[in-house]
Parts: structure tokens; sequence; C-alpha cells
């Protein structure tokens, strides 16, 4: 199932073709390199935009990024935790 | 006689043209065609979706539910895999998690992420035809009728279209192609997940028969009772009753149950967007509410939002309708007609209150509210209430401006009245 974690993350990203991909974050001390970008969407907060990342890792572990353009922050939203 | 350029002409030399070989070549290539109408319903959405996120749940059961702790716990979506079990949309998640301890049970969901889906797969829609009708963030109505020379028979078309959506979205739909949208959702049903099912006009009366009443939309349980009461348990039985009984039974709908049986639908695909008659909200309570105070506040909130949506659209509206459902979910509306057009928050707030004097005061436990206001015409009176001497109104007027950009900057939970609830 799902786990909320909401928090604050380095993420390193590669921008193509007009497209922010990210391609590996550090969490807790780790660096954890994305494999594939399993889907993604955007919200609205005011004028500016939310991005969402549900990414999944070498292991196939699921994790949701966010990015915010307001504050240009990254936060680990979710895991998946069995 | 050859009819090249508009002009009066007398009845028979227009006959005569219409009959002309000229006419009937023209008339069987650029006259208009029968109607076909695809219908696309997507597989199991929400939990697709989750799915595709996830790709180690495909094939297991996999339940999309509401935020119980918001006491929206009831099942959104059920993969395939747990429908097995019985487990429907619309059922309790307790009675979901009852019939399938086992299932993945995916809670509160991001909704902007099916809404992001949603309107990607219009776009996709929009590449085949521009006569697009959504009918649900998951389901629409095409008319592609006329589309043959720029892709192909209806079903080439089709195939085409769920090609693309799986190509581009990962997901799978169920399409239904037929003369008329009634039949065209039917279609789609019969054949799911994954299906592309075709009634040609031939075909109607064959298909329809033996099918339960309960399969065409906007047949619903009560309607089959009454059906079932008189007999009627197969389309195919309503389509040979007589329609006079049918009437006497149910008013105007006696005659729609007729021509639906028979397969007999005038409904356009209605690709322009209608214009709104009423904007609204509604929430359900975290818990069940009884002191003044607490309804003022929810009112004060709903009230805002109401307002702060027809300031956006440019909407007034007259009539202000109050909402409530009681813990033991009977619900009551209210609703009261006020001289002049508002779009002012207080205004609205203040006949919510004098709504909800009659509807909450009483021991009852209130689990809903909601508020709407109909009447809408367009706002034609900012001039009017911005002159200089109505000085009050264009105090309030400039605080409202204010809060408006703040939530356009920064967003809708930014800025809020004291004494308003939050719903987040």
């Amino acid at each position: 199932m799902d786990q909320e974690i909401n928090q604050p993350v380095e993420v390193m990203v590669v921008f193509e073709k007009g497209r922010m991909i990210p391609v590996r974050f550090r969490w807790n001390g780790r660096v954890i390199k994305i494999t594939k970008i399993t889907g993604w969407w955007r919200a609205n907060e005011g004028k500016f935009r939310i991005r969402h990342f549900a990414v999944i890792d070498h292991n196939s572990q699921f994790f949701q990024l966010t990015y915010k353009e307001r504050t240009a922050e990254w936060f680990l939203s979710k895991i998946w935790v069995e | 006689m050859i009819i090249r350029k508009p002009g009066i002409y007398k009845l028979d030399e227009i006959n005569d043209y219409l009959a002309s070989p000229n006419m009937s070549n023209a008339q069987s290539q650029y006259a208009r065609k029968e109607p076909v109408i695809l219908h696309v319903d997507m597989d199991a959405f929400f939990a697709s979706v989750e799915q595709k996120e996830r790709p180690w749940l495909v094939g297991k059961p996999v339940v999309v539910g509401g935020d119980p702790q918001k006491r929206h716990g009831v099942v959104a979506a059920a993969s395939y895999a747990a429908r097995e079990y019985g487990i429907k949309a619309g059922m309790p998640l307790l009675t979901a998690k009852r019939l399938c301890p086992h299932a993945i049970f995916l809670i509160g969901t991001d909704g902007d992420k099916y809404e992001y889906v949603s309107s990607h797969l219009l776009g996709i829609f929009y590449q085949f035809t521009p006569q697009v009708e959504p009918y649900s963030i998951d389901e629409a109505f095409l008319d592609i009728t006329g589309c043959e020379r720029l892709f192909g028979p209806p079903a080439q078309l089709a195939k085409r279209l769920k090609e693309k959506i799986k190509k581009q979205l990962g997901l799978s739909c169920s399409v239904g192609i037929a003369p008329n949208k009634l039949l065209a959702k039917l279609a789609s049903s019969l054949n799911k997940p994954d299906g592309l099912t075709l009634i040609s006009r031939d075909k109607i009366k064959e298909i329809l028969s033996p099918l339960e009443v309960t399969k065409l939309c906007g047949i619903g349980d009560k309607t089959e009772r009454v059906l079932s009461s008189l007999g009627i348990h197969t389309l195919g039985e309503l389509a040979s009753y007589p329609v006079e009984v049918l009437k006497r039974k149910f008013g105007k709908n006696g005659e729609w149950l007729h021509l639906v049986a028979n397969g007999i639908d005038c409904s356009p695909v209605f690709s322009q967007i209608m214009p709104e008659k009423s904007m609204g909200h509604q929430r359900t309570l975290p818990e069940d509410i009884t002191q003044p105070e607490d309804i003022n506040s929810v009112l004060l909130a709903l009230s805002s939002m109401v307002a702060r949506r027809l300031r956006e659209k440019r909407f007034v509206g007259r009539t202000i309708t109050l909402r409530v459902r009681y813990s033991d979910f009977v619900s009551l509306t209210r609703s009261e007609t006020i001289a002049r057009p508002t779009c002012s928050e207080h205004i609205i707030f203040r006949v919510a209150q004098k709504l909800g004097l009659g509807l909450v005061a009483g021991i009852r436990r209130v689990r809903l509210l909601g508020l709407s206001v109909s009447h809408l015409t367009r706002d034609r009176q900012s001039l009017q209430t911005s002159l200089p001497f109505v000085e009050y109104i264009d105090k309030r007027k400039r605080i409202y401006s204010v809060m408006d950009r703040i939530r356009d900057r920064f967003g809708e939970e930014s800025i809020r009245w004291a004494g308003a609830t939050t719903f987040v």
C-alpha cells in the first residue's frame, strides 16, 4: 500500500524536448536511480503548477515525486510498502 | 434545367433538378449519411491508471476508494480481478474488504491525476472528430459520421483509436459503434474489457430482444421493479408491450421506454459546452455536526467557494439553494430567490443562513451541506455597483477582488474568511 512521506528531496533532472524528466534522487542519504517513469500529471496551485511523477527504481520499488513550481522544491510524496 | 446560382425557381423546376442524375450522384456522395456514433468507455479507469503506475498490480484485485476519514468510504473503481469477488463501484469499502480481504486498497488517491489523464484522452478523441461529447471522466460519445474517407470504416477507426489510447496512455478501453448514442453505449458494455462491438441497423432487434431491461442506460432498479410487476423482463418483451399501457403506468416516460426498447434514440452528440445553469459545492463533513456555529462556519466556506466560481466565470445568480443531508441519510433542500442577482459571498451566506434556520436548527445531526446558486445571468452590473456613491458595496467588491487575485496566484486555500471552515 501507499505510504505518505512528504519529505523534501534532491532530484537530478534532465530537460529533453521540452519535458522535465527526473533521473535520480537522494533520500535518506541514499541515491536512487529512476529506471522508469510510470505516470505523470500536474495540478495547479494558483498560477503555479505542481508536477507529479510516479517512478520506479531497478528493484521495481515505487516512489511518487512532486515538484512545486512556486518554491522550486522537490518532495518525495509517497512510497509503496508491502 | 440546371440550377447554378441562387434565384427564384418554380417548385416543379426544383423537383426536376432534385430528380436529375447529377443531383442523385451528388446526394449519394454528399447528402447526410446515416449517423455513426462511437461510445468509448475506459476499462476500470481509476484502477487501471493505478495499475499502470505500479505494474506489479496488473491482474491483481485492486480497489480504488475515497478516504474513510473524510467519510468518502466507498469504492470508486475496482479492477476486473476485484470484480470477480463481487466488488462494484459505489459499494462501501467495508463491504468490499469483507468480499475480498486480500485485495489491494488504494485509498484517497489524487483526483487531479485522473482529470489529467482524462484531458489527454479527450485530446486523442479530437484527433479523430471534432464532434465529441464527454459523458463522464472516463466516457465519451464521438460522432464519426462521414469520417470514412479519412480513417476508413467505423470499425477500423475504432481500432486505431483503441491502439492510440493504449500506446499513449497505456490504458485499455471498450468501444461501441451504433447508429445512435443509446445503442453505442449499450454496445460498449456488451464486450468488456478491451472490447469492440458494432450494432448495425439490421441487427438491432436481434441483439436487444434477449437482453435484460436494465442493460439499457436510463432503466434503473426502480423502473425494473415496476416492469417486472407487468411481466416484462427483457427488452424484447418491453418493445412489444402496448405503448398505451406503458404511458398509463409511467406517464411521459412510457413512450420513452417503448422507443428505447426498440433501439430508437434521436439525441445528438453535444459537442458544444452547454451553458451553465447553476453553480454549487457540497461537502460531506468529517464528522456529524449540530451546533449552529459549526454549521455557519461550513456555510460561510461554501458561500465563499460558490461566489468565487461565479465571479471567475463572470456570472451572477438569483436563486440560492441549500441542501442538507442528515446522519440518517435523509436529504432536504430549501431555496430562496432574491430580488437582485449576486456574486457576493456575504449575500449568499446570509440567505443560506436563513434557509438553514429551518433545516438545521433541530437536534438532527448534519452529515452533508451543499450550496448552489441558479438563475444565472452574465454579470453586467459591475459598472453599476462600482459607482462612487455605492461606497459600502464598492469596498466589499475591492475585498473580493483582492482575495480572488491572491487565490489566483497562490491557490484556493491561500486565503479564507475568519470563521470559515477549511475542507483540506
